[in-house]
């Protein structure tokens, strides 16, 4: 679904002079083209081009080619191959219609990564895999509602919340979603009725937990109950984000589990941030989010989830469920571009979230509206742009102890440091369109596994070392041209190893407090010496002037 | 057994609401035919503990209804 950048450009072959592309009426068979166009090595654009009779051939003269056939009878078009940028990303052609994720911001998201690694449960009535969610990566799901065994969805709530949260996004089919990269775990239990008892939820809670989501999206509210309250504390406790609807009452009073403490409880804004007629509010209310007012023509949330049987429909629904799952997908780029950072993620939700109503957190919009870009924005400068200048700094001193005089070797490897350490954290802020580059450039080194391995996999200790920098070091460190980079990586991944050990920013798997800090403080060190030792053989080789 | 008006709610997939004379709301679950929408009805039915998509009011099992 992330289609790299290069293959984003048009299908048509890019500028090639000596060819020509022609529009014939639909219906032309390829000999009847060539007869018509006098072109014998004519051939369809692609085998899919054959319905439209769009066929392109390489000539001698293209201009002559094109002003020949240009009044021709059974030609609809003709010209020179042009260039198409990628200036539309995404190219899902209902994107247009989704107001709620503009909103938002969510093309900044998708350039940081788009949620990859992170496991986000929908505990709901299901999600069943629609064609817009064909690319999508939906995890093995389980179902705690009784006399309906699977996780497919009888309803329809729990596949359009999903489509919310990680839609299959640049795939030229219907709408987007706004962590596509993310894993759907899907766990029933609402029913059919979109109906669950309260131990169907509590349990579907903790099998979330064990299974390793870091995300729990609860689009369902109803009285108190202590088992689910029991269940949402552990889940909290055990640091998982859980994220749930405020209630569609439209009155003063949130629903549980969203009002339980420690839950984020999101009301739901219209097209034009205003709290909508339905939505509850009170307190409990952490953020708001667009949940859709359909008073206003096209001002629902469009997704596409099950209609009826066995087909698929894209339909837009309303109501503070739809404003729950902008906050899990939101929630999960930020896990994944952060390192499953979660009091960053959660702090980042609120503090960047536009303030509505009265000034500062209030009962109606909590602290705001969710502005997943501004909350990418600041995790970028304020994370990664600091790791950054600290990667350069550290590779300034390692230099300054054991580069000598060479000026250009000491900035390479002060770039490269800086690279290592905070990415190209500006990435995410340029208008670019998103890849899977990108969200891998944007973000520190040590913090790429995050992006393709599921949690913990990617932050165990040996992808929390200096491995990195030792094999960097011993294979690159005595080459002239790549001992400053083996120098420089080593330098990055010190000071972002270094920045774990004292901020408590990573946290190593298997390696629990103090126990992780120490580990990262002494790989840390390794990586400075792994550092120092391809500068230090880089000056060797200066001294005896070897090649 | 308890009366009211009942709706077909725009909430998500859509659901079935009912409004008491005292202005409080139910939400309703089970098989209800279309026809009652807009309709004074009466059910009979089960308070059930849990949680739901609607999240207008406590939900109600519907064993009966039907219009006044």
């Amino acid at each position: 679904m992330w289609t790299p950048l290069l293959l984003s450009l048009s299908a048509l072959p890019a500028t090639a002079a000596g060819r020509v592309v022609i529009d014939f009426t639909d219906g032309t068979t390829l000999p009847e083209a060539r007869r018509v166009s006098g072109l014998s090595d004519l051939e369809w654009v692609h085998e899919r081009s054959a319905d439209e009779s769009l066929a392109v051939a390489t000539v001698p003269d293209p201009s002559e080619v094109v002003a020949r056939l240009a009044e021709q009878p059974g030609i609809e078009a003709v010209e020179e191959p042009v260039r198409v940028e990628a200036l539309g990303f995404p190219d899902d052609p209902l994107f247009d219609q989704q107001w709620n994720l503009r909103a938002i911001g969510v093309a900044r998201g998708w350039r940081a990564g788009g949620g990859g690694g992170v496991t986000v449960a929908v505990i709901d009535t299901g999600v069943t895999r629609v064609a817009d969610l064909e690319e999508t990566l939906i995890l093995d799901g389980f179902s705690f509602v009784e006399g309906e065994p699977t996780a497919e969805d009888g309803n329809g709530h729990g596949t359009h919340v999903a489509g919310t949260i990680a839609q299959s996004t640049h795939n030229g089919l219907g709408v987007a979603g706004i962590a596509p990269q993310a894993r759907i775990l899907p766990i029933k239990a609402l029913s059919r009725h979109g109906f669950g008892m309260s131990p169907w939820i509590a349990s579907a809670i903790d099998e979330a937990v064990d299974q390793g989501a870091q995300v729990i999206n609860l689009s369902l509210g109803g009285a108190r109950s202590d088992v689910i309250a029991v269940a949402t504390e552990k889940a909290v406790a055990a640091g998982v984000l859980v994220i749930a609807a405020a209630g569609n009452t439209g009155q003063e009073g949130v629903s549980y589990p969203g009002a339980l403490p420690g839950v984020l409880g999101v009301s739901a804004v219209g097209p034009k941030d205003e709290l909508a007629p339905y939505s509850s509010w009170g307190a409990g209310v952490a953020l708001s989010a667009p949940g859709g007012d359909k008073r206003s023509p096209g001002g629902g949330i469009l997704q596409d989830t099950v209609d009826g049987a066995g087909s698929h429909a894209f339909k837009e629904f309303q109501g503070t469920s739809m404003a729950t799952p902008h906050v899990a997908g939101a929630a999960a780029v930020l896990l994944s571009a952060s390192g499953g950072d979660r009091a960053l993620t959660q702090r980042l939700l609120l503090e960047q979230a536009v303030d509505l109503g009265e000034p500062g957190p209030d009962p109606r919009y909590g602290h705001g509206r969710l502005d997943l870009a501004a909350a990418v924005g600041a995790l970028a400068v304020r994370r990664n742009g600091l790791l950054f200048a600290l990667g350069a700094m550290a590779a300034a001193v390692l230099t300054g102890i054991g580069a000598g005089r060479r000026r250009g070797r000491a900035l390479v490897i002060a770039a490269t440091s800086a690279l290592a350490a905070g990415g190209a954290f500006v990435l995410p802020l340029l208008p670019l369109p998103p890849s899977a580059l990108t969200g891998l450039l944007a973000r520190p080194l040590l913090l790429w596994p995050a992006a393709m391995l599921p949690d913990p996999y990617w932050r165990n200790p040996l992808l929390l070392s200096a491995a990195l920098p030792f094999l960097l070091t011993f294979f690159l460190g005595p080459t002239r041209t790549l001992g400053p980079i083996a120098a420089g990586v080593s330098a990055g991944i010190a000071t972002h190893l270094a920045f774990g050990a004292v901020t408590g920013a990573l946290d190593v798997w298997l390696l629990p407090g103090p126990l992780g800090s120490a580990w990262l403080g002494l790989h840390a060190g390794l990586s400075a010496l792994c550092a120092m030792a391809a500068i230090g053989v880089a000056r060797l080789r200066d001294k005896e002037g070897a090649p | 057994m308890i009366t009211g008006r009942l709706e077909f709610i725009d909430l998500g997939p859509g659901a079935w609401q009912l409004t008491t004379p005292d202005g409080g709301r139910v939400r309703l679950v089970g098989p209800i035919p279309r026809s009652l929408d807009g309709r004074e009805v009466v059910v009979e039915g089960k308070r059930l503990d849990g949680a739901g998509v609607a999240m207008v009011g406590p939900i109600v099992e519907v064993h009966r209804i039907e219009a006044r």
